[in-house]
This record gives structure tokens, sequence and C-alpha cells, in this order.
């Protein structure tokens, strides 16, 4: 036996195209739900439904001062992937809150999967706005110590428990100004 | 970058240099609200890029504009506070369908004001400026810290306005778009 995530309509609201109804033996009402991510767009509806995803993308890690490429990746409520049918590669958050309202810190966390040296950037390069406590807990919350320790995150939150070896400041120094903030006008 | 030391800079363009200019980016924010920005932008009419380039060659107090060509060129300028990055800006990249300097002739005459004898441009021209050129997105955390540090939302439908002017409301729509809905990044919402 295996638990199952699927969602059910309630009433009879219009269902966006995002949630495809699980199979059902002939005659049996579809009333279960998966959710389907095939595109940036379906990501926008599936949040406009309270889904608890966002999408990771070079754009948006662009415009928080990091320029990078990678393929766009999603992030999900841990609970929500069973019931994910998506081509995209999933970073799963035990916060669904944080999967539904993220902030600038939870790009950060979630940046830790596809480019350490890229969510340390991230931080940085807003650091007027890093809000130490909520950092710390959303580090240990998704047990990324590790990889946060590996990028000095502790630099910025002195209490994060380090875990394993931090990149030299010298080193971490080099790599971030190999990926320099490209702003036309500060 | 305090609002003195722009001050500074630009009555040193203003009698060193001698062209006209209207003081953009960052520094044309910090008038009204604190963002902590780091050099001074100022934009000029593409037929000063000589007058500045012959004023800049053998100066002992700042550095001849880097790169040689472009839209977007620079100088160090040495204070007694400390260096400043000065970056000049000409308008024909903003200008969209219409001739090269409109763009900064419309700053001019109906997107900007006078203060303590400088001219700084509106903050939705800011904005505009940002969302206008290759690799926008770059510009993101200028944007950002700008809403965040209490630059209304609004700004972002005024850029798109000034979009509409120069025949590029749909991409700058799109891109005011993006980064309205980033704003939520910076929401103060917690756990």
């Amino acid at each position: 036996m295996e638990a199952a995530v699927t969602f059910v309509r309630l009433g009879d609201d219009r269902t966006p195209s995002v949630f495809v109804p699980i199979s059902k033996p002939k005659g049996r009402p579809r009333s279960e739900f998966r959710v389907r991510i095939r595109s940036e767009a379906d990501v926008g509806l599936a949040r406009r439904s309270n889904v608890p995803l966002f999408l990771l993308d070079a754009r948006t890690v662009a415009s928080l001062g990091y320029p990078i490429e990678f393929p766009s990746e999603l992030v999900a409520a841990r609970w929500l992937v069973p019931a994910l049918d998506t081509n995209f590669r999933v970073i799963p958050f035990l916060s669904d809150t944080a999967a539904l309202h993220p902030r600038f810190e939870d790009v950060a966390v979630a940046m830790l999967s596809v480019d350490a040296i890229g969510a340390r950037a991230i931080l940085d390069r807003n650091r007027d706005a890093i809000d130490p406590v909520y950092l710390l807990r959303r580090v240990v919350q998704e047990q990324v110590e590790e990889k946060a320790t590996w990028v000095r995150f502790f630099d910025l939150v002195p209490e994060l428990p380090r875990v394993g070896r931090p990149i030299p400041k010298a080193a971490l120094d080099r790599k971030l100004r190999n990926n320099p903030i490209r702003e036309t006008f500060g | 970058m305090n609002p003195q030391t722009v001050r500074k800079v630009a009555a040193w363009i203003r009698s060193e240099l001698r062209v006209p200019f209207v003081v953009v980016g960052g520094s044309a924010i910090e008038r009204h609200v604190s963002v902590g920005t780091k050099d001074v932008d100022v934009l000029i009419a593409v037929g000063d890029w000589s007058s500045l380039d012959s004023a800049l060659e053998h100066r002992r107090d700042a550095t001849p504009l880097d790169p040689s060509t472009g839209t977007i060129r620079g100088t160090v300028l040495m204070l007694p506070e400390g260096r400043v990055d000065v970056e000049f800006i000409s308008g024909q990249p903003f200008s969209g369908s219409r001739p090269g300097d409109d763009f900064v002739v419309y700053v001019r005459n109906y997107r900007s004001s006078i203060s303590h004898g400088i001219r700084y441009a509106d903050e939705a021209v800011v904005f505009y400026m940002r969302l206008a050129v290759d690799g926008w997105e770059a510009n993101g955390p200028g944007i950002l810290r700008d809403l965040r540090a209490g630059v209304p939302g609004s700004t972002l439908d005024a850029a798109v306005e000034i979009g509409r002017r120069f025949g590029r409301q749909s991409e700058i729509r799109e891109r005011a778009a993006f980064f309205r809905e980033k704003a939520h990044l910076f929401d103060p919402r917690r756990e």
C-alpha cells in the first residue's frame, strides 16, 4: 500500500487546464486530478489556483543579480510531488508556504541544488534585504546545511550550523568575480 | 551615494566638460528615496560624444572614456572623497522607432525636473531605460531594490507609457509585468 496525492474539485467551478483527470473505470465519475506542468504558463495557472510551486528559471535568477543559463526547474511542496506530471526537474520544498509565496531567500535555497555559487551570489547581491532569521530557518528546514556551508552562508548568518567543509573565502570571491553583476543603470 | 556627491559630479560635468546632461539611473531615484546607488549615470545627446572625448582626453582628475565607442561609456572621476564611476549614456537605444535624440529631448522637456540647478530624470524614465536595454533582466536588482525602497509600483506603468511613445509598448509592458510579478520575492510575508 502507498499513500496517493490527488486533487478533488469542490463545487462546479471551471477546472484550470493544468488539472488533468485521473482515469477511472468506465462509468465512474472523474473527480480526482493530477497537476500537469509542461510550460511557464502552466506554472502561472497552477499558482493562481494556489498550488504550492514556482519556476526557478534563468530570468528570475538574473533579475536577482546572477546572470546564468540553466534549464528551468520546478520548485514544489514535497507533498505535492506525487501528484505532479511534469517534464521539469523538481526541487522539493518541505515548506509549502515557501513554495507558494517564495521570497528571494527561498530562491537562494532552491539555487543551492542548481548552482551553489549562484545561491551565494543572490544573497550577496541583495544583501540589504536579507532576513537572517528567515534564511536560517529555511536552510535548516530544507536540510541544506552542507551546501549552505560550502558556499559560506555563515558569512551572512553566523548562527547557521556548519556541516562539512566551506570553500576558502578567496576561492569564493574569485568565483563571484567571474560572474559579475551586469546592471546597466544601477 | 549621497546626493551631495551626485551634485558635485554634476557640477563638475557642467563646468569642466560643458555638455548638457540629465542625471538618470539610481542617482535620479536617490533624490526621492535612499537606494544606495554606487555610480552616477547621465544621459547626453548623440552629438556630444566628440566634445566629451576631447574634454576628458588629458585630464588629471578623470580617466578617458571607456570603451572608446558605444552608447554607454564611462570615466572614473577622482573627488577628494574618493573615486566615482560616471557613466555617460546617449539616447538612441531608447528612441525606438523615432530619431536618435528624440528620447533625450523628450526627457528634457517632459520627464525631468531641476533641483539645485541639476536636471534629474523622473523615476519612470529610469525604469524605462532599465527595461528597454538588451539584457534587461540584469537590471532586476536595481528595479527590485527601488521598489523595495519605496518607489511606487505605478512607476512601472509610467515606464510602459514612455515605451508607447517610442513604439516599444508591448515589450516594455511584458518586462514590467515580469518585475511586478517578482516583487513578491521581497514581500515581508513570513511563514
